[in-house]
């Protein structure tokens, strides 16, 4: 007995113990390499002499990852039954096989590259002990009652889930959940875990979190917070919830105030604008006062990135605001109201969708002299179950309750007071590929820092685009595009000196297929710009395209669809339409060197099954009509930007 | 002796150790009567980081009195309650507290193991630390769509060239010209699967093919391949390391129960079916 006593007392110490702990604040430590600044075509290969791979040193392959997963340490994920934990999403974007929650065996097609495992700040790691019945969160009747419905089965378990989001949006959490003390064990687990599992070189696995602020109940204002730097760092400081601010201006005050006291750095992905009922990128402050020029330079400065598509839908382009767009329609849209699905006002659309935020933010920088929405694209996926499956052919969702079964087509993705989202409606996306030197935490930070990255609804395309004056069409027949593309302009994410007199911007764009997936249909670059009245415009170029002996641009700017050799009975495709690769160099016809402009690439697949038809033809069911089961995979780089 | 040493259990009691005696200068102010609350220097510390570490800056004055009263409280009542046995037979009490038993044989991770233990570890999973076949190659790709019914007759015609040592460029593509040590999936993730299988059977120096991919056709100059195989420990020494801890952690948990449960014997009222130790 005398051994159970030295235990208990242990116990009784852990807590104050890892808090004096925590005291010894290590020194900063120096970063693996230094920033790599945006396009310096010094630091790259000039003159080729025989060899034109001889001295280059840029980044040669895009990492592909996923910079948004949750895992059961998630409150709402571990309330719907979620149970893998951060280990078992790391080991899985690995490319290691695990079980699910719900029993099946799973694999992606291949390795990731890197991930960010992303819990909520907001009551990280409360979920497992309100699982296990914690005895002071279960003083609480409403925690008690979850606990009891989440181990009374699935769907009994998601209904809690639906409880808890809903009272998260609108701060009726119970207090037990928001002690810091739950967050403290499992923030510094959490980091432990990422710094086993970090092997640079060969698989990156970052610190990171996210920031959930649900402003006005349901108004979805999220932001995924990832480090640079290690455990020493990232333990310091407790990760920043709500409860303390949904305000993102406090967020970024957090983030300044982390980088003073340890000297790392950090960055911060918003994401979800189509479920922010018009408040991702309005045009105020948070708290409604007028934009300042500081406002606008904090939110570039922490807020490189935009995650464009995730399994709620894409956020890149409604076809409301992008009226010519064909390939906006319809695609993978959630727009009928916000986290809560409380329903859209007119106005609300204007200041969701990236590309008029695009737009609007050259207007604001013209106005306040800086670009509050510089924002480059990401892609994630937003899974709550650990498994960042985006593939069509193999997905398992956001939610355990959803993963694959005969029947998730028509169940409800979400569901507030009547007001239902349908499990077809969701979207099996998407990554985010960073042009890197290589993988390692710092220098994938780097490249998302410098906005070279680009984001995919699932498929691993290559796509290279790069800006300057002087690419000429030759240089999309040179042998490596990529060694132009440095050496004559910036790449994807940077900024376009003033145009020399007498000369336009050209691009050099060029993407590869993924060889699991779809042919490349078209590529597209999109153009804005504020107008000489001061209107925002917008306008899209088919630059290259496959089968270009018969598809031919029309006068009005369109091209005609590629085709489609999708067999719904067998969920296969052929690779008979399309082309593995398409490049060109195209000049903007239309410049106009006195207006600030921004151009961004477009590369589409062309159709293949989407998930909902590998269902219908694995769990032989028969879908409504309205159900979409073709889609058309694509890949939005970050733009380039004329600011003169 | 050096077993013993060895024995997680034993690592896990000095730890105990150790902690019982940072417990003491932590608590070192604290009364054994049961009606002295002592805030000792330890505890008024500890509250102090606790809330520095959440709002990054020092408790102002009231604060910290804030937080002493809410400790005194709570150590007061925690004590009655404890005196009224409210702690007994309450599901909760019960779970937390074997929760964070649970939580401490966790964290107490054995020490570092060493290279031997190591190698034996890789020896008895070499399933898990396999090293995959790495090429490095040259490639020269052609775009069938670029040269038509003409593609043999242009591909004989590099590969000719190729041999005769000129340098031949090959269609404009994404695809890398070379890759160096690449591992098999990197090869297959960049070329596809079908061009991966195409180099099984490529022959090492000169040029050879043509080689298949989803991209087209590509003359091949496969310079190195390296048969993967069993890891050197060296190459996944803190992968060894990480999973060996964790088996560890495991089994000194499962251990300590083992030694635990053996001092109970356990018998269920209900049926009256006795159970023997550690069952």
């Amino acid at each position: 007995m005398r051994c159970i006593t030295v235990i208990f007392l242990l116990g009784a110490l852990l807590g104050p113990l890892s808090i004096v702990h925590g005291q010894q604040v290590s020194q900063p430590t120096s970063s693996d390499i230094g920033d790599i600044q945006p396009a310096d075509p010094n630091k790259f290969y000039k003159k080729p002499g025989y060899s034109p791979y001889a001295g280059k040193h840029y980044p040669e392959r895009p990492l592909f990852g996923d910079e948004h997963v949750h895992t059961a340490w998630s409150v709402d994920a571990g309330l719907s039954g979620a149970t893998l934990d951060p280990v078992a999403a790391v080991r899985f974007a690995r490319g290691e096989q695990v079980t699910s929650a719900s029993g099946q065996p799973v694999r992606l097609s291949r390795p990731l590259d890197w991930i960010a495992v992303t819990d909520h700040s907001d009551a990280m790691g409360t979920v497992a002990a309100i699982r296990e019945g914690n005895p002071e969160m279960m003083r609480d009747p409403t925690l008690k009652r979850w606990h009891d419905m989440m181990n009374a089965g699935l769907e009994e378990g998601s209904k809690a889930t639906f409880e808890l989001v809903a009272a998260q949006s609108n701060k009726k959490l119970p207090a037990a959940l928001t002690d810091p003390k739950w967050a403290k064990t499992f923030w510094e687990h959490n980091t432990a875990i990422m710094e086993q599992y970090n092997q640079p070189g060969r698989f990156t696995a970052f610190i990171a979190y996210e920031w959930t602020s649900n402003a006005g109940g349901g108004d979805n204002l999220h932001r995924n917070v990832i480090y640079r730097d290690d455990k020493k760092l990232a333990d310091q400081v407790l990760p920043m919830t709500t409860f303390r601010s949904e305000n993102p201006e406090d967020l970024w005050k957090w983030m300044a105030d982390w980088e003073k006291k340890t000297g790392g750095k950090l960055l911060a992905i918003p994401h979800n604008g189509n479920l922010s009922n018009g408040r991702m990128f309005e045009l105020r402050m948070f708290l409604g006062g007028a934009m300042t020029k500081d406002w606008a330079q904090q939110r570039q400065q922490y807020e490189p990135l935009f995650e464009a598509i995730q399994m709620k839908g894409q956020s890149e382009s409604h076809p409301s605001l992008s009226v010519t767009d064909e390939f906006a329609v319809g695609y993978e849209l959630w727009d009928r109201g916000n986290l809560n699905i409380i329903p859209k006002k007119p106005g609300m659309i204007e200041h969701e969708y990236l590309r008029q935020a695009l737009k609007e933010g050259l207007k604001v920088e013209q106005q306040l002299g800086a670009n509050p929405f510089k924002y480059g694209m990401a892609g994630g996926t937003d899974t709550h179950n650990s498994l960042t499956a985006a593939e069509e052919d193999n997905f398992f969702a956001k939610f355990v309750s959803a993963e694959p079964r005969p029947d998730r087509w028509n169940e409800d993705a979400m569901k507030f007071n009547g007001r239902v989202i349908k499990g077809w409606e969701m979207t099996a996306a998407g990554y985010t590929a960073v042009w890197a030197t290589e993988n390692t935490r710092a220098a994938i930070w780097d490249g998302m820092k410098r906005r070279e990255t680009y984001a995919t609804s699932g498929p691993r395309m290559t796509v290279r685009f790069f800006g300057g004056y002087d690419f000429v069409p030759l240089d999309a027949n040179s042998r490596s595009p990529a060694i132009m593309g440095y050496t004559k302009g910036i790449p994807m994410g940077g900024d376009l000196k003033k145009a020399p007199a007498g000369k336009a911007p050209t691009f050099l764009v060029a993407a590869a297929k993924d060889p699991l997936s779809g042919n490349l249909d078209r590529i597209q670059i999109i153009k804005g710009w504020l107008d000489t009245s001061g209107k925002l415009q917008e306008k899209i170029f088919n630059v290259a395209w496959s089968d270009s002996g018969s598809r031919k641009v029309q006068a009005d700017g369109k091209l005609p669809p590629v085709g489609n050799t999708v067999d719904l009975k067998t969920a296969t495709w052929t690779n008979t339409i399309g082309d593995p690769e398409l490049m060109t160099v195209w000049k903007d016809p239309e410049f106009d060197p006195a207006l600030k402009a921004f151009y961004y690439a477009r590369v589409l697949e062309i159709p293949t099954p989407r998930w909902t038809a590998y269902d219908a033809v694995y769990f032989k069911v028969k879908m409504d009509a309205k159900v979409p089961m073709i889609t058309q995979e694509r890949a939005f780089t970050s733009p380039i930007w004329y600011a003169p | 002796m050096t077993r013993l040493l060895r024995e997680p259990l034993l690592h896990f009691f000095l730890g105990g150790a150790v902690l019982f005696g940072v417990y003491g200068w932590l608590h070192g102010g604290r009364s054994n009567s049961p009606t002295e609350v002592v805030v000792s220097r330890g505890q008024l510390q500890s509250l102090q980081l606790q809330f520095e570490r959440v709002w990054q800056r020092p408790a102002t004055s009231d604060e910290l009195q804030g937080l002493i009263d809410g400790w005194v409280k709570e150590e007061i009542f925690y004590r009655e309650g404890i005196a009224m046995a409210l702690d007994r037979d309450d599901p909760v009490v019960r779970r937390r507290v074997g929760q964070k038993l649970e939580f401490i044989l966790d964290s107490a991770a054995p020490a570092s193991p060493t290279d031997a233990e190591l190698q034996s570890w890789l020896d008895a999973h070499p399933a898990d630390y396999q090293t995959e076949p790495t090429y490095s190659l040259r490639q020269v790709f052609f775009n069938p769509a670029r040269h038509g019914d003409a593609l043999g007759v242009d591909i004989a015609t590099a590969r000719r060239a190729l041999e005769s040592g000129k340098a031949i460029e090959g269609d404009t593509t994404l695809l890398p010209y070379e890759m160096n040590a690449a591992r098999a999936t990197d090869v297959a993730r960049v070329f596809g699967d079908e061009f991966l299988v195409g180099l099984g059977t490529t022959a090492i120096g000169g040029w050879h093919g043509p080689v298949q991919s989803d991209f087209g056709v590509h003359l091949v100059e496969l310079i190195e391949r390296r048969d993967g195989g069993r890891a050197a420990l060296n190459d996944v020494r803190a992968q060894v390391e990480r999973d060996l801890l964790h088996a560890r952690t495991e089994d000194a948990k499962a251990a300590v129960y083992e030694r635990l449960r053996a001092n109970y014997s356990v018998r269920i009222d209900d049926t009256g079916i006795p159970l023997s130790p550690g069952g």
